[in-house]
This record gives C-alpha cells, sequence and structure tokens, in this order.
C-alpha cells in the first residue's frame, strides 16, 4: 500500500514536472510557431463552435434589440419630460409676469385712490379680476349704426363682460370696475364665482360725473352731468350740461363728488373728444373717449370700499389725473 | 475524478466561452476595452475547490493551455502555467473555505479571477504583447473578476449536479 502511495506520488511529479516543461518550451518558442499551433489545434473546436455561434447572434441581436428599445423609452421619456418642464416653466413665467403686473397697478391704484380727494382714509380693498369672456347685449331699440351693405362688425356691438370673480371673492352689485387709467365699468350681477360687469359706454349705463378743466395750469372742478354711453358703445356722452358751463375738448370726466353717488369719487372716465354748442340749444352736446375700453381689457380689479364711508368729507383739491 | 468526462465538459465551456463571451457579445465596454466573464477559471475553481492540489494543478494547466489556444495575444503556455499555478494554491487553502455558500464563492470567483488577470495582463505587458498599463490592467481585471463573480455560482451549481459522473473526492 506504501509501495502503491509512493509509486502514485513519483507519477504526479513526473506529471507536473513534464507541464512545466512544456510550459517553458512554449514560453520560449516564436511566435510563428505558436502561431501555427494556433491554427493546428483551432480547427478540433470548429464543429461546434459553428453551431453555437448561430446561436450567439440570435441573442446578442435580441439583446441590442432590448437595450435599444429600453434606452428609445428612457430617451423619449426624458425628453417628454423635458417638454413637460420647459411647459411649465414658461406658465410659470407668465403667472410670474402676471403677479409682477397686479402688484404693480395695484400699488398705484392704492396711492391714488388712498389720496383725500377720493377716498382718504376710507378702507378699502381691491379685488384683481380677469375678464374672461364677453357677452353679446341684445337690447330692445338699440340700433346697429352701420348699414347692412357695410356688414356689422362686433366692435359696433355693445357687449358685457363676464369676471372670473363672484360672490365668494367678496364682489358685490354696484362695485366699480378700475385700471390703472381709471373707471371702465361697474359690476351688474354677481354670481358666486363670476360676475357681469356693464361697460362705463354701455348705453344704459348712469354715472353721475364732473367736468374737469384745466384752466390757467390748474385743474377746476366743473359742470355735474350725467354720463352714459353712447349708440354704439364705443364712448360716453355726457348729458345735462347746460349752455353757461365752461367745457372743452380735452378736459377730464370723473365720477362726481356728490354725497349720494354710488361710485367713489374722481375715478377717471374719459377725456372730451368733442364739445358742441348750437347756437339755439339749451344744453352742451359732448362726447368723451374713455381712457380703456373694458372689452379690450383681460385684467381689472374691482373696487371694495368700507360701507362706513363719510360721503362729505371730500376735499376740494382734485387729484391730477394718471397718464 | 475521471479525466475523460472532464475533458468534455471543459470542451464545452471552451466552446461557451468563445462562441456567447466574446467581445461585441454578451461583454461590458468599459474605457473602450471589453469586460468579459472566464468560464474556464470558474471550471478550473470548482475542480480547486473540491480536489486536491495535483488534479487543480493539471486541470488548472489544461483550462490555461485552451486559453493560450483560442486567444491571439499572448505565447502559448503562459495562462496555462498562471492557471496551474494559481488553482493548485486555492487548492492548498481550499480546507478554509466554505464552499457551499454563494457569499463565498463570489468573493473567491472575484479574487481568484481579479489576481489570474492581472498576472496574465501585466505578464503581456511585459513581453510586449499589450500596451495597457498597469492601472488599467488592475481596472479591467476587477470588472472581469465581478463579472465572473455574478456567474460563478450557476456554473458551480450546473457542475455540482454532474459531480458523480466526474467522480470528484468526497466532500465536494
Amino acid at each position: 500500500m506504501a509501495l502503491l502511495h509512493r509509486a502514485n506520488l513519483n507519477r504526479r511529479k513526473v506529471l507536473i514536472g513534464i507541464l512545466g516543461l512544456a510550459s517553458a518550451v512554449l514560453l520560449v518558442l516564436p511566435s510563428g510557431v505558436s502561431d501555427k499551433i494556433r491554427v493546428w489545434v483551432a480547427p478540433i473546436f470548429q464543429p461546434l463552435q459553428g453551431i453555437a455561434q448561430g446561436w450567439s447572434r440570435t441573442i446578442s441581436t435580441r439583446a441590442r434589440q432590448i437595450r435599444e428599445g429600453l434606452e428609445g423609452a428612457s430617451t423619449e421619456s426624458l425628453a417628454s419630460q423635458l417638454r413637460t418642464l420647459q411647459n411649465k416653466y414658461v406658465q410659470q413665467q407668465h403667472t410670474r409676469a402676471e403677479k409682477e403686473q397686479q402688484v404693480k397697478d395695484r400699488t398705484r391704484i392704492n396711492a391714488e385712490l388712498q389720496s383725500d380727494a377720493i377716498l382718504g382714509t376710507v378702507p378699502f380693498h381691491t379685488v384683481p379680476a380677469h375678464v374672461i369672456s364677453h357677452d353679446l347685449a341684445v337690447r330692445a331699440g338699440l340700433i346697429i349704426d352701420v348699414g347692412s351693405n357695410r356688414g356689422v362688425r362686433q366692435s359696433d356691438i355693445v357687449v358685457d363682460c363676464f369676471l372670473d370673480k363672484g360672490t365668494r371673492a367678496g364682489l358685490a352689485r354696484g362695485q366699480p370696475v378700475i385700471t390703472g387709467a381709471g373707471l371702465v365699468g361697474v359690476v351688474k350681477t354677481v354670481g358666486p364665482v363670476t360676475s357681469l360687469v356693464q361697460p362705463t359706454t354701455d348705453p344704459q349705463s348712469r354715472i353721475r360725473a364732473m367736468v374737469v378743466r384745466m384752466r390757467g395750469g390748474r385743474f377746476r372742478p366743473g359742470a355735474i352731468a350725467i354720463a352714459q354711453g353712447s349708440a354704439d358703445g364705443r364712448r360716453i356722452v355726457l348729458k345735462a350740461v347746460g349752455r353757461g358751463e365752461d367745457v372743452r375738448v380735452g378736459d377730464w370726466i370723473v365720477t362726481a363728488p356728490v354725497a349720494d353717488a354710488p361710485l367713489p369719487p374722481y375715478l377717471i372716465l374719459g377725456r372730451i373728444t368733442r364739445s358742441e354748442l348750437k347756437p339755439a340749444a339749451l344744453l352742451y352736446e359732448i362726447e368723451a373717449a374713455p381712457r380703456s375700453r373694458l372689452q379690450t381689457l383681460r385684467q381689472v380689479y374691482v373696487l371694495s370700499v368700507s360701507k362706513a364711508k363719510d360721503k362729505t368729507k371730500h376735499s376740494n383739491r382734485i387729484p391730477k389725473p394718471a397718464r | 475524478m475521471r479525466w475523460y468526462f472532464f475533458a468534455v465538459i471543459a470542451f464545452v465551456t471552451v466552446i461557451l466561452q468563445t462562441t456567447f463571451f466574446t467581445t461585441g457579445s454578451m461583454d461590458i465596454n468599459i474605457s473602450q476595452q471589453s469586460v468579459l466573464p472566464d468560464l474556464l477559471l470558474i471550471l478550473g475553481m470548482f475542480v480547486a475547490l473540491s480536489c486536491r492540489p495535483f488534479e487543480a494543478a493539471i486541470s488548472g494547466w489544461f483550462l490555461g493551455f485552451a486559453i493560450d489556444i483560442y486567444s491571439s495575444a499572448g505565447r502559448l503556455g503562459l495562462a496555462a502555467i498562471i492557471f496551474a499555478v494559481c488553482l493548485s494554491g486555492l487548492a492548498c487553502i481550499r480546507g478554509e473555505i466554505v464552499k457551499t455558500r454563494i457569499v463565498t464563492q463570489f468573493i473567491v470567483a472575484l479574487a481568484v479571477t481579479f489576481v489570474v488577470h492581472l498576472i496574465r495582463y501585466m505578464a503581456l505587458y511585459g513581453m510586449g504583447e499589450s500596451v495597457m498599463g498597469f492601472w488599467m490592467a488592475v481596472r479591467i481585471s476587477f470588472f472581469d473578476g465581478v463579472y465572473t463573480a455574478v456567474l460563478a455560482p450557476y456554473v458551480f451549481w450546473l457542475v455540482h449536479k454532474v459531480r458523480g459522473p466526474l467522480r470528484l473526492p468526497a466532500g465536494a
């Protein structure tokens, strides 16, 4: 048994020695000889390699298709996310610009309203609102003043305007709708989330107004009259101004500072563009252009004044109209 | 061990290595270098963990020679001697390794592949057969080791299923 074991051990040692020697011989062989041996031995593997390579190509093609599909989906997903983020960014930019403009407008409006001549210390707040749609107002007796041969243009038709705020935002009937340029309308009906506004150029609009004149470099109060919209809904007509008054083109029309007026005083309605006094007439024919038309606006502010307003305490100093 | 059966298994493994795990197919490209698993080394590791150093050296030599044959780079006998030495060394310490645990198989495969491939790349560089520098060789050897270690438990399991026909020693 020991002899057998020793014989086995010797056999192993010889084998290890042979393999070591073979390795040394192979290492020192010239590369040309090594390549020839490779070429000579390679055919042993070729039959099975041919079969396996077909499977290998199929698996590689399938793996590449899956990888390209995943990369494509990932790229598409990323591109879609990028587009969404870009749209959100643009929306945010737009919203921010709108908010900044609102802040500027409200600061300016508040500064003007807080002057002694208008509201003074009476508490008030402005509710920003958007004009969301225009409603065609069909009225009995309303004449469309262009002939049928000319056609009808929508801008000649009086429209009421909807705002995107209602009672939930604190709006109420009769509240003035203003912009930095002045009064553009009055809240007519109010719903929970929307309101209908009657423009100052509406023929059925009636506002107590006052003419403000610039004479000798100073603003002076003028006649108090009724401002209503023209038939075409594009201008303001001033009614009941007697021939003894001094009214000229270029004078301003503002809400009248009278005790029973529903609107705050000195809100600019427009500027007089025509002032005619016919020889035998008792009253002026006065037309004014509104500073801005509600139909062309998108952002407006609804003025809400505290009910404790004391309408008698108005200064005689007339505020300068904003440019 | 039944060497002729082992030769058949080694032959099939060479076919798989040269067709499925080759550049352009199932390889991973890192820094313009192909990272491939070494199935023959996994087979050699199985023998080294199951058999005595003598059998590990013999099987390692022939497996390394197979790599020298199908590899276009390097001298014949280089991988053979490296495999034989490293696998016989592994066989010497196999008693300390719990070879049935997958974590152990992973770590052993990673370490042995890293050492064998690093020695081979450095030897090729020294012979002028390769331009891969030391750190590049370290990185590629490491990734080769990881790829090999991932497949090692599966190959071990497959070869373990045929340990009967292989007539591995008891406890393999």
